[in-house]
């Protein structure tokens, strides 16, 4: 798999548009998914990994190959979506953002079933806690893979990830 | 998160990190003797195998991706491709993976990039009469190379040692045999490959992606005679 991606971004590289296509065929799943668990919502996760495809796209000539092709398109997905989220952030009022760090329709303890509220918790995450617990759980990702994703080293992961746990245990205690 | 201090040791002095490391990632216990005897630990342990019992749940749900997504992508890029025409990002010189093609001697080895090959293969096929320019899946390339293009799109190039195998892609001009002017092609770009890099064209794939210049008129377009206007 690995090896026919490199192969594929070679060919991609050297204007063969049909191997870029198929790279986005067997990687769009998987941007979308992590799209949609970082951001919440459907339609702005498919603008985020549709954005992400074309951004990738862009930056063809510039990969060398130093990470695996899905790490890379894993970075720039979370990335997309971290920026984004960084920026809702930003619009919120002060009060509000102290209170919760995203928009979320409902509080934990509201919602009536335990996959819910446990989806919820997720989201009620900051995203700095929220991207390595997605990798990881979601994605099953090597703890070596997921820093270079978020470019940050291999105990900052831990510690974020250990943090995102401890918190999503503190919601579901106040949930039940 | 003063409170996280306080939640992080059970009363018999068991981090609840620990505890929560084993159970997310599937560890094995630290210290099981001392797991299976005490009532704190169990209790959290319990807690913790509910908690990510949900998780593995939500992670377990499938997660369709809209159907238009795959499309959509594509035709943004497309769109992309045609409005820089040639400065489409692919041809900006910037490193990228080169291969080598290798013809050893007695007295040092000569390398030649795939990339020398692709813009001798692009050239050749560009100048056969009858071609009316390389494409990208249909879409006809601007036929003038600018200054620091580095691979001309349009040619795939395989090299491994001495051989090489070629693939290009071409929108023809309408009329000609389409067969009789991709053996042209053929015939002209392993002429020239041999000539030039001394390399082995072992295949020369040619795809005709298109036409240029189709007399057919497009339906619908053809102007109906009117009537004479009344005076």
């Amino acid at each position: 798999m690995e090896t026919e991606d490199i192969q594929l971004v070679r060919a991609a590289q050297i204007g063969d548009f049909w191997a870029f296509e198929e790279l986005v065929r067997r990687h769009g799943a998987r941007v979308y998914r992590i799209a949609l668990r970082l951001l919440g919502n459907r339609s702005e996760a498919e603008d985020a990994a549709q954005e992400a495809f074309v951004q990738a796209w862009q930056a063809l000539p510039v990969f060398r190959g130093e990470s695996s092709v899905s790490t890379w398109l894993y970075r720039i997905v979370t990335n997309r979506c971290l920026n984004l989220l960084q920026a809702r952030r930003r619009e919120e009022p002060l009060s509000e953002r102290q209170e919760a760090p995203t928009p979320v329709p409902e509080r934990v303890a509201e919602t009536v079933d335990a996959l819910g509220a446990l989806k919820t918790a997720i989201l009620r995450l900051t995203p700095e806690q929220r991207a390595p617990l997605v990798l990881r759980e979601f994605e099953g990702r090597a703890y070596e893979e997921i820093a270079e994703i978020l470019e940050i080293s291999v105990p900052a992961v831990k510690g974020r990830l250990h943090r995102a746990r401890l918190e999503l245990l503190d919601s579901m205690r106040q949930w039940r | 998160m003063t409170g996280r201090e306080d939640v992080a040791r059970l009363p018999c002095g068991t981090s609840v990190a620990v505890l929560v490391d084993q159970v997310a990632e599937g560890l094995p216990a630290l210290d099981p003797a001392h797991q299976a005897a005490c009532p704190d630990c169990r209790a959290t342990l319990r807690e913790l195998e509910l908690v990510w019992g949900t998780v593995r749940e939500v992670v377990r749900e499938e997660v369709v991706p809209p159907s238009r997504l795959i499309e959509n992508v594509l035709r943004r890029v497309r769109q992309e491709l045609r409005a820089l025409g040639q400065l489409v990002p692919l041809q900006t010189v910037i490193p990228r993976l080169v291969r080598h093609a290798l013809l050893g001697g007695p007295r040092g080895a000569t390398r030649i990039a795939d990339s020398v090959v692709a813009r001798i293969v692009a050239k050749t096929a560009r100048d056969t009469p009858g071609v009316h320019a390389l494409s990208v899946r249909g879409i006809a390339l601007p036929r003038a190379g600018g200054p620091g293009r580095l691979t001309p799109r349009g040619v795939a190039i395989e090299v491994s040692g001495h051989s090489v195998s070629v693939e290009v892609r071409l929108v023809v001009a309408y009329g000609r045999s389409i067969p009789d002017l991709a053996a042209e092609v053929r015939r002209r770009v392993i002429h020239r490959v041999e000539a030039m890099t001394g390399l082995e064209p072992t295949a020369v794939a040619v795809a005709v992606d298109d036409v240029f210049g189709d007399p057919e008129p497009v339906p619908r377009r053809v102007p109906v005679p009117r009537a004479p206007e009344r005076p």
